[in-house]
């Protein structure tokens, strides 16, 4: 059988907050096979970040719980890991990029050391100055970007230094959280143009998630869509985004291509769109 | 159209002295762009090529370097900054991030009330601003509006607070709004409401307004006008199932490419 690299079953996570417990996941499975690209796409407030921040083991402490089902890295059970556990997965196994790089670079050290740490925390022996100049190369970047300080580097250029920190220990996944949201769309381009890139030249599987279903479109492999904590509909990109069956999914997509309805309105997703889900896989099996 | 333009900016010029020192940086060169009443004129290009420069030079925030700029036919550049607020009500703008944008400690009793330019010949009571907030309110599809009243900005979700962001704009009974990208960070299920709302708007009110944005689809949908910004210059503009179908400029033909299909379409 073909070996997943992430595997989670039946995955609920919850928050406990001063007003109770909140179910942000409720019962999600999905499987990353080596060289897949999946992706997840909600709007606010889905799960959607909550569930990829469990996959690379950055649920806040405490607060958060996963309450049922099991999360696999490999053929590591991850549910119950603790930090120290996951800083040794983190970086070799998965890599992370976010939204927003200026919040995740430090504003007083230049890119060369936040690289540099980034190697080093996994791959003690490499040479770094090659390794950093062959990252930066990797991403598009002029090698004089080692030199610079976040704040001058324009937004692009920003989460093309988050990806070579993200892929300094060569991770077998790349879990990115909305990465060319706060980007302008020739930006954009560029970025996912840069993402599918590395995907075949490394060989790394993706797990994306967007509420901008254009970019999952170009990008993934299969998606997942995500509503109130539930997967409404799964399966390969061109059935889940081509035929919708659910109608939360025939929403979006309405939405998203700005449609008028029969009275010149804007297409608004309004009432009920509560439906059993629909996984394509099965309906084919 | 016979009417005169709410706005009208001619040949305006904004340099900006450039950071290191010597030299400048020519953040518009020279741009006409006017909007009629009912009028929806998007401006799209991507960031830096001088779209908020020109929201700020349109809202009197900024002056041009060179170039006029009238509301309603009277020239605003050359004002006092007394006269300029006493003209600028003709034009308000919406911007991006709502909750930054409301004092989270004010009811949006007091929120509305600060932005109020009650009609001509209404009293100036308590009663009086409560009844237009209320009607401002409701106008933006916030109903009841008497319930929101008591309440905070910061107890309304994102798409409800990009409802009042405009309930505050017409409060002033403007003439034009100058709305800077604001769809960005709505979820797709809200765009469509806000979209609605803009067209419900300009129909009422009989307001133009002119939109900011890089979003191709949506400046698509809702235009009459469309106008591409690229480092500074017009390179392009007209209507938009023209332009943003069948664009001349290699930028434009870039930004409609760079837009990401979805399967099937």
């Amino acid at each position: 059988m073909n070996q997943s690299l992430i595997e989670a079953r039946d995955v609920s996570i919850s928050y406990h907050t001063d007003h109770g417990r909140v179910d942000v996941v409720k019962h999600v499975s999905l499987k990353l096979g080596k060289g897949e690209a999946i992706g997840i796409v909600g709007e606010s407030g889905s799960g959607k970040s909550t569930l990829v921040r469990a996959l690379g083991g950055l649920l806040p402490p405490k607060v958060s719980e996963i309450r049922t089902g099991s999360l696999h890295v490999g053929d590591q059970d991850v549910t119950k890991l603790s930090e120290s556990g996951w800083a040794k997965l983190r970086g070799q196994r998965v890599g992370m990029v976010f939204q927003d790089p200026l919040s995740f670079l430090n504003p007083v050290r230049r890119i060369r050391v936040q690289i540099a740490e980034a190697i080093r925390a996994h791959d003690p022996e490499t040479e770094i100055r090659p390794r950093i100049n062959e990252l930066l190369g990797l991403m598009d970047l002029p090698e004089r970007t080692a030199d610079a300080y976040a704040h001058e580097l324009s937004g692009g250029m920003r989460q093309r230094v988050l990806l070579a920190v993200a892929l300094a220990c060569r991770p077998e996944v790349l879990l990115a959280d909305e990465p060319t949201t706060a980007l302008d769309v020739t930006t954009q381009a560029e970025i996912l143009e840069l993402i599918r890139t590395l995907r075949s030249e490394l060989g790394m599987s993706l797990v994306l998630i967007s509420h901008d279903l254009g970019v999952v479109s170009e990008t993934c492999d299969r998606v997942n869509v995500m509503y109130h904590g539930e997967f409404v509909e799964t399966g390969p990109t061109e059935k889940v985004l081509g035929t919708p069956l659910h109608p939360y999914t025939q929403g979006l997509l309405a939405s998203s291509r700005v449609q008028r309805d029969a009275n010149g309105m804007f297409v608004t997703i309004t009432g009920e769109v509560d439906a059993p889900p629909v996984h394509h896989d099965e309906l084919e099996g | 159209m016979e009417q005169k333009p709410i706005l009208d900016l001619v040949n305006v010029r904004k340099v900006y002295p450039s950071r290191r020192g010597s030299g400048e940086v020519v953040a518009v060169a020279g741009a006409n762009i006017s909007v009629y009443p009912e009028e929806i004129v998007s401006i799209v290009g991507e960031s830096g090529s001088g779209k908020s420069t020109i929201a700020r030079m349109a809202l009197g925030l900024e002056m041009p370097t060179s170039g006029e700029v009238y509301h309603d036919g009277v020239r605003i550049d050359t004002l006092s900054k007394r006269q300029l607020r006493e003209n600028r009500i003709h034009v308000q703008p919406v911007f991006q991030n709502h909750s930054a944008s409301f004092n989270p400690r004010r009811r949006i009793a007091d929120i509305l009330r600060q932005a109020t330019r009650l009609p001509e010949g209404t009293p100036e009571t308590k009663e009086a601003y409560e009844s237009y907030a209320v009607e401002m309110l409701e106008s933006v599809g916030l109903r009841p509006g008497r319930d929101f009243l008591t309440r905070f900005a910061t107890q309304l979700s994102g798409g409800q607070m990009q409802r009042l962001a405009m309930a505050r704009a017409l409060s002033m009974r403007p003439k034009l709004i100058i709305a800077d990208e604001p769809l960005s960070g709505a979820d797709v299920s809200i765009r469509g409401q806000i979209l609605n709302l803009l067209e419900k708007v300009r129909r009422q009110s009989h307001v133009g307004l002119m939109l900011i944005s890089h979003d191709v689809s949506t400046v698509r949908a809702v235009s009459d006008r469309v106008v591409v910004l690229y480092k500074g210059e017009i390179v392009e503009e007209g209507d938009p199932m023209e332009v943003l179908v069948n664009p001349k400029h290699a930028y434009t033909q870039r930004l409609i490419d760079a837009v990401p299909a979805i399967t099937g379409e």
